[in-house]
């Protein structure tokens, strides 16, 4: 007989509200029921009240860590219905904004996962690492979180040669101590052990579900849309997506864990080739007037594939916007991550998806 | 944009059933559909095609169901949109989740907020509407939203 054991909808292993119901046998998970809506603000209704460039205001607000990845998915779709092509320096400039807000990302769910596992120390030093990320995007944009920096056409904040110098030496900063907690992810037995087997999805049941980020590239499939869609000046450079997988056959919390640490270093490497060939140039290329049609847009957000359908209708007014964020889909195959392994490890599963319910339910 | 061997291999397919299609700028193809779930069945069987997501459309004397696609191709995947349309009066469509589980949690919301019902949906619940708002559906364009206009303050 199996026994329900509720998650939330405000519980200390979860970091935003949301609700699981988990059957269990045992200590077995045998079904998990998941209700969503504590974070439901209805921001694609407000959208539909704006402007079209007031709007990005808006969609910047729809997650405080993947800010950017939402805005250059939306300026993407109006840019693509409009027939815009953006300067080239606004181009590298969008994609150095993303690379430097996914290291964050990164180092704020790697943390997590360390505190989680009960690695104080780790968890400690990640967060340490991430103070630096937020004070370039701080010295980029003006803000920690949101930085207003996309713009349609092109973007609002330029980058000057003191600045870029600044970056790379901080970025550079990043890489040994990342080395570092990778090998610790791969030798330590305390945290190897906890997630090796924990979580596992095959790779039949992450397309089933239709799974992206981590549980997509941590489970061998190379799902990414920087590479895949060539937004921004992603097309510029020749850069493979980072895949980890279990013998090749799919993904535990220990190759997503390992993945994400990977993709952290990968980062590194393209805001410094970023930075390196930045052209120089207009920031923004002008435009009349928007007219009717739709469009998607889309992005690699930290998480995962970042999708945007925007509609308009010749008028000032945005007609219809809807976001799929990464969370939204992975959040589907979750209930078959969790099958079969131990009520205790239901954190550490949720915490190498990285969700973010604030992003999904929007 | 450079047109890739996939774009025109998926125009193809269109003209050949008849089907107006449209590119964008960025050449994403949205094409008008009678049966989706044939479609649906056409794009996974000849390019292996991934749905992205499920999205409702308020038209004012319809509603439009929207697919999304990516079809992988190289150097740049695509985006492939089926669209198809549902009467306003009896807003009913054929579920997709029966044969593709990743259009689950995208038609549960467009339920929610259309009140388009899916027929045949594994698992027809609320998705994130509270228990208050049933029967109201706020994405439609006659949704009275309620509350005072906001003033823009001139600079």
């Amino acid at each position: 007989m199996s026994v329900v054991i509720p998650i939330g909808p405000f519980h200390p292993a979860l970091h935003e509200p949301s609700f699981f119901k988990v059957h269990v046998e045992g200590e077995k998970i045998v079904h998990t029921d998941i209700r969503l809506g504590y974070n439901h603000r209805g921001l694609e209704k407000i959208c539909e009240a704006r402007t079209i460039e007031q709007a990005i205001i808006v969609i910047e607000r729809v997650c405080g860590i993947c800010s950017q990845a939402h805005t250059t998915a939306y300026c993407g779709a109006v840019e693509d219905i409009a027939g815009i092509d953006i300067p080239e320096r606004a181009a590298y400039i969008r994609s150095i904004f993303c690379e430097i807000e996914r290291i964050h990302s990164h180092l704020l769910c790697m943390g997590t996962m360390f505190h989680t596992l009960g690695y104080e120390y780790l968890f400690m030093e990640c967060w340490k690492l991430r103070e630096i990320t937020m004070d370039i995007l701080e010295d980029l944009g003006g803000n920690r979180v949101h930085y207003s920096s996309n713009t349609i056409g092109g973007v609002r904040k330029d980058i000057d040669n003191k600045t870029s110098d600044r970056i790379l030496s901080d970025i550079e900063s990043l890489l040994n101590p990342v080395k570092e907690w990778l090998d610790i992810i791969k030798h330590d037995s305390t945290v190897y052990e906890r997630l090796k087997g924990v979580g596992y999805l095959s790779i039949k049941e992450i397309k089933q579900f239709g799974a992206v980020g981590a549980f997509a590239k941590g489970g061998g499939i190379p799902i990414d849309a920087r590479f895949s869609d060539q937004y921004a000046a992603y097309g510029f450079h020749d850069f493979k997506p980072v895949v980890e997988s279990v013998n090749g056959k799919g993904g535990d919390c220990y190759s997503r864990a390992v993945f994400r640490s990977k993709e952290c270093l990968q980062s590194i490497d393209l805001t410094k080739t970023f930075l390196d060939n930045l052209p120089d140039g207009d920031l923004v290329t002008k435009y009349d007037s928007i007219p009717a049609g739709e469009s998607m847009g889309r992005t690699e957000a930290p998480r995962g594939e970042d999708v945007h359908y925007v509609r308009t209708n010749g008028g000032p007014l945005l007609d219809r916007i809807r976001i799929r964020v990464p969370t939204y889909t992975n959040l589907q195959t979750l209930p078959t991550a969790l099958k079969g392994n131990l009520i205790g490890d239901v954190p550490v599963i949720l915490v190498t998806m990285d969700p973010c319910f604030s992003c999904t339910e929007r | 944009m450079k047109e890739l061997p996939e774009t025109k291999e998926v125009m193809a397919i269109f003209d050949a059933h008849s089907i107006d299609a449209k590119k964008t700028h960025k050449l994403r193809i949205f094409a008008e559909v009678e049966d989706h779930i044939l479609w649906h069945g056409i794009l996974k069987e000849k390019f292996d095609a991934r749905l992205l997501i499920a999205t409702g459309v308020d038209e004012m004397d319809s509603f439009v169901v929207h697919y999304h696609y990516n079809i992988q191709a190289k150097p740049r995947d695509l985006v492939v949109t089926l669209k198809k349309r549902v009467s306003r009066i009896n807003p009913t469509l054929k579920s997709l989740t029966p044969i593709d589980n990743s259009a689950n949690f995208s038609e549960r919301e467009t339920s929610d907020y259309f009140g388009i019902e899916f027929e045949g949906h594994i698992q027809p619940e609320i998705m994130f509407l509270p228990d208050e708002l049933k029967g109201e559906f706020p994405l439609r364009k006659d949704y009275k939203t309620g509350g005072q206009k906001c003033q823009l303050l001139s600079r």
